[in-house]
């Protein structure tokens, strides 16, 4: 598995 | 006046009670969503706001990721899941466990 730094994108 | 946010290794995040983690079928993504608004979280940030049960110390998760996702450095997963965190405690998602 490939780590990529935890994000998070709001939704409306 | 807000609490300052001090999050360290040693402290142990837990979901706030107005947030919920809920697996999207369709979409095949983890949604947290709180009243009025929703976040869709990458499978990393899933795989910390998952292990955000105040059991576990902010070190115990970035252990548990880091050897999930090894050979990724450690120090590397470490000021990612804290910078990440901060965030989320800034939302208002995260706070940290009463003991």
């Amino acid at each position: 598995m490939t780590w990529e730094a935890p994000e998070v994108t709001e939704v409306r | 006046m807000s609490e300052p946010r001090t999050l360290t290794a040693d402290s142990r995040p837990v979901v706030a009670a107005k947030a919920r983690l809920r697996w999207d079928a369709r979409s095949s993504r983890h949604l947290l969503l709180y009243p009025e608004r929703g976040l869709i979280l990458n499978p990393t940030a899933a795989d910390v706001i998952q292990l955000c049960t105040g059991a576990h110390t902010v070190a115990d998760i970035v252990d548990r990721l880091a050897a999930k996702y090894a050979p990724q450095p450690r120090e590397t997963v470490e000021r990612e899941v804290l910078t990440f965190l901060v965030n989320m405690a800034d939302r208002g998602l995260i706070r940290e466990h009463d003991d």
